[in-house]
């Protein structure tokens, strides 16, 4: 391969920049550049940031006097379910994950995300599916259920509109954004970080991400689940949570909160990598505790699945379990405070000066601790019953949620908002503006604590006057429209700094993290060379660091064959192991969320015939992304610079898209031992068991079924050991395929012959998405396979660029893994029953 | 190039352990707990007034108990294994997972405790 290379400083720019940059006009839609993507997302949330607003502003206008008329209990409740639902799925999720996919690559020292185009097509789902909500609210038909969509409240007995489905796959196709997102971030900080940052010179803001994203994929799919199951119950009938077949309507409680709590610190907790970040850059000394404070991060993150249950306190669960997760709840409050406590250290030893980002996080620090208390005193079971469904708790989550997220996310935006612009902030406006968000706020939400203890239930579209919550309700609706003033004064400085900012050139703040050791705004390809990171990643010098790299004397300071070149790394030392080439802009990502999107609209308007057309067109436009990427001959140990060598990452072992793939399944398990625990707890729980009628299967059938689904996987192993040793793969690829051919086709003959029909009992139904769940994934295997022979066939793949085959080989394990326990479930459901029904 | 010695990724694990100790006990005492009182566990007595329910759970809380302090002590040994102070990251990556598994075992005993005193099924 001949190779250019230019290490001219003017020209490696200008080279790098017309590799890397994104036109204008209608080219944008194609970006895939983390820079441009994150700064949209960052927008997009703010802008439903303020539909969620006016909507606050609306609730607040109803209830400030008794018995107001503006609008009636219908309106009311798609007002307050669209408040939440906007507020949680498209404001704080998307904006943590703009911010990240904006500041990543930059923190970390690498030119772009792991995954760019994935990145794209996340934002798109996220826009589609937001719209979708906010279209259906504009038409009258919003959800109406509450954010949490509680059956039987939400089923389709009580709500037969579109209301609920709206909800249903508009957020699960937010969802996709989500868990691409997660994937994306996870990746990122374990692969492509600047050479020489191990795991313990990452910067703080990084551990948090990927704690965070970590939680994203462990906590987002038993919502994915339980949409799923609850729109198939709405679609087709199939009785999952329907009390008088089997179901429960507490299993939607369970699947929802174990998403739900676990929120909130998906929430919290990149916020509190912000505030652990900016306060040792205003502090001017390293944060204190660093290794205690991830230490106390990883425990939150693990302590906050143990809580989901404090949100059921009231259902009749035995108290024994109720201390369980009493318990968690208050333990969870230990490793916050290590927190809180090593930023007060770190203020308490530094020398602390004052800006416009330290005001938002003393806001931070008063709001959130006060929310901390009131979560505390929830935690205790007597006093939940006590103020449950009440006021009080409305007041706890927006101390919890806009202390814990807002407070500190103004206070990143004033900090890196320079980064974006260029330019440095007017403090004449940011500071009154702070006041007014600050004091509106306490208004606003203290009071609520006292409406709640006089117990004012929440969703209540109005209340009687002389029942003591009249001038409660009007200094918080009074405050709600200060807090507003304050929000409006805040946009305003935005667009001020924007239009009449003072230009600076590099790190206004003092900062010692990577980011700052660019130009501002930061230029498409981010850094000219790549860094070496000697000392842990918030300890730097970006001045000294900034120059040396723009003048092109760190790592890939040079331009290669049109490549959109970055560094993988060990995942634990930093060491180079690989150079990604990064797929450029591209329509694809938008064409295919615009294919998802139909599909999701084909089944928001019950046009299920019709939606296999947008699935298979999604599925031919997925395997069209592959069209420019992989590598048709080997090309060996690539120059790095600084006489350092690396593969191209198709030749690695562990490329990102291979763990993105690791990832993606990790998710996709969770997934699955969701629905299992849903099997078990209608079971155990639910009235209505045992069923009449047991799946009837013999023995041979499922065993036959095992067979093929692990032969699928052992033919797929053999073809990547038999092309490792320069063989042929292509003949056991095929088999692999047509073992999986054979699988689904004894899936659906098991569904179609031996199961009851699926909508007679909640029994039947799990049963029926159990082997449905393994078909889906043999269907796909069927696709990974030819794929993968396709590659074979048209010279992707050699004993050294085996990657499409690793990837494909995954995918298979996981199927026969899945599938195995899936027909051992089927097989040994009828006997749990029989013991049930004899215990009984 | 200064890098930190080689370190295979599985031992990124070790961060973890403490609280996937506690993550599985968490788990399997509240199912256990569910299916004890769904199958009348609680009104067969073993021994006088001890309960198959309670014995179950006990025990599983003290093997629960045994896995932290099994994690803990591995960790110390890691720990005292690597040696050294300071920014390297054996000592800190080790380090930090004694100190997750310490926090683990603790929040074991304080979430799970209450099997020791609490009924179980009311």
């Amino acid at each position: 391969m001949s190779e250019t290379r230019n290490t001219d400083a003017v020209r490696l720019h200008r080279e790098l920049d017309e590799i890397w940059h994104t036109p204008r006009g209608l080219q944008r839609l194609a970006a895939v550049n983390h820079t441009i993507l994150g700064r949209r997302f960052i927008i997009a949330a703010f802008v439903f940031f303020s539909i969620g607003g006016i909507l606050s502003m609306l609730i607040r206008a109803q209830l400030a006097t008794p018995n107001t008329a503006f609008v009636g209990p219908e309106v009311y409740n798609q007002i307050f379910t669209m408040h939440g639902t906007v507020m949680m799925f498209l404001f704080a999720i998307p904006m943590f994950e703009g911010f990240a996919i904006y500041l990543l690559p930059k923190l970390l020292g690498a030119r772009d995300l792991a995954f760019p185009r994935l990145t794209a097509l996340g934002f798109y789902c996220y826009i589609f599916g937001g719209s979708i909500l906010i279209v259906a609210m504009l038409a009258g038909v919003a959800p109406d259920s509450g954010w949490f969509m509680y059956t039987p409240l939400s089923s389709s007995a009580y709500t037969p509109g579109i209301n609920a489905d709206v909800w249903l796959l508009g957020i699960t196709f937010v969802e996709i954004s989500a868990i691409s997102a997660a994937i994306e971030i996870t990746v990122t900080i374990l692969k492509m970080r600047a050479p020489g940052m191990s795991l313990d010179r990452m910067p703080i803001f990084a551990w948090y991400l990927l704690v965070t994203a970590g939680m994203m994929l462990i906590g987002f799919p038993p919502l994915i689940l339980g949409s799923i199951l609850l729109e198939l119950e709405r679609a087709f009938d199939l009785p999952f949570f329907d009390p008088t077949r089997g179901g429960d309507s507490l299993l939607w409680q369970h699947l929802f909160w174990l998403f739900g709590h676990p929120e909130v610190y998906i929430i919290f907790l990149p916020a509190a990598g912000a505030v652990s970040t900016i306060i040792p850059v205003f502090a001017q000394r390293e944060l204190m505790g660093y290794r205690a404070v991830i230490v106390a991060i990883i425990a939150v993150a693990f302590l906050s699945f143990g809580l989901w249950v404090h949100h059921m306190f009231t259902v009749g669960i035995p108290h024994l379990a109720l201390a369980f997760f009493s318990a968690a709840s208050a333990l969870v409050a230990i490793p916050t405070a290590v927190q809180i406590f090593a930023w007060l250290a770190t203020l308490a030893h530094g020398r602390p000066r004052f800006d416009v980002p330290m005001l938002y996080i003393f806001g931070f620090l008063f709001v959130f601790v006060l929310g901390g208390l009131t979560g505390v005193m929830l935690a205790m079971v007597p006093f939940n019953w006590q103020v449950h469904d009440s006021y009080f708790v409305v007041a706890h989550l927006h101390y919890v949620l806009v202390g814990g997220f807002v407070f500190p996310m103004l206070a990143a935006a004033y900090y890196w908002l320079p980064h974006v612009t260029g330019r440095l902030t007017m403090h004449k406006i940011s500071v009154p503006a702070f006041w007014l968000i600050f004091v509106g706020f306490n208004m606003t939400f203290f009071m609520m604590h006292l409406t709640g203890l006089r117990g004012m239930p929440r969703r209540v579209h109005t209340y009687p006057s002389g029942v003591g919550w009249d001038w409660l309700n009007l200094v918080s609706s009074i405050g709600g429209f200060i807090l507003t003033m304050g929000f409006a004064l805040i946009l305003i400085d935005v667009i001020l700094q924007f239009r009449f900012g003072k230009p600076y050139r590099r790190n206004p703040w003092g900062a010692r993290t990577l980011e700052w050791a660019q130009p501002n705004p930061p230029p498409s390809y981010n850094f000219a060379s790549l860094p070496l990171v000697d000392r842990r990643g918030d300890m730097l010098d970006p001045h000294e660091i900034g120059n040396e790299l723009a003048a092109g004397n760190g790592y890939l300071g040079f331009t290669r064959n049109g490549w959109q070149e970055t560094l993988g790394v060990d995942m634990t030392t930093g060491r180079p192991d690989q150079t990604i080439v990064l797929p450029n802009r591209t329509f694809l990502p938008l064409y295919t969320a615009i294919a998802i999107g139909t599909f999701v609209l084909c089944l928001l308007f019950k046009f299920y015939w019709l939606s296999l057309l947008p699935l298979a067109i999604t599925l031919v436009l997925c395997l069209a992304w592959t069209k420019v990427t992989g590598l048709r001959h080997d090309h060996g140990e690539l120059d790095i610079g600084n006489g350092m060598h690396a593969p191209p990452h198709y030749e690695a072992d562990g490329p990102p898209s291979w763990w993105g793939m690791v990832f993606l399944l990790a998710c996709n398990g969770t997934l699955y031992a969701s629905l299992i625990f849903a099997v078990f707890f209608l079971w155990l729980v639910a009235p209505g068991w045992p069923p009449a009628e047991l799946v009837k299967t013999g023995l041979v059938l499922p065993l036959m079924t095992a067979i093929a689904v692990i032969g699928a996987a052992l033919l797929s192993r053999m073809a990547v050991a038999a092309n490792a040793r320069g063989g042929g793969a292509l003949p056991l690829l095929l088999a692999s395929a047509g073992a999986h051919v054979v699988t689904v086709g004894l899936l659906v003959y098991l569904i179609a012959t031996a199961l009851p029909e699926p909508t007679s009992h909640a029994y039947a139904a799990t049963a029926f998405v159990t082997l449905a769940y393994t078909a889906l994934h043999c269907a796909l295997g069927i696709v990974f396979a030819l794929f993968g022979a396709w590659r074979a066939m048209t010279g992707f793949v050699s004993a050294r660029r085996s990657l499409d085959l690793r990837i494909g080989k995954l995918w298979h394990d996981y199927t026969a893994l899945t599938g195995v326990v899936g027909i051992a479930l089927i097989l040994v459901m009828p006997l749990v029953v029989a013991i049930q029904g004899a215990g009984q | 190039m200064i890098v930190s010695d080689n370190v295979p990724a599985s031992r990124m694990m070790w961060l973890l352990a403490g609280f996937i100790v506690w993550s599985v006990a968490f788990v399997a005492l509240y199912s256990v707990l569910s299916i004890g009182c769904a199958f009348g566990w609680d009104d067969m007595a073993l021994a006088g007034a001890l309960s198959v329910q309670r014995t179950v759970l006990v025990g599983l809380l003290l093997v629960s108990l045994a896995a932290g302090w099994w994690v803990v002590r591995v960790a110390a040994k890691r720990r005292r294994a690597a040696g050294g102070t300071g920014l390297h990251l054996r000592p800190f990556m080790e380090t930090a997972a004694w100190m997750a598994a310490w926090a683990a075992l603790g929040s074991t005993l304080f979430s799970l405790g209450p099997v020791l005193f609490l009924t179980a099924c009311n």
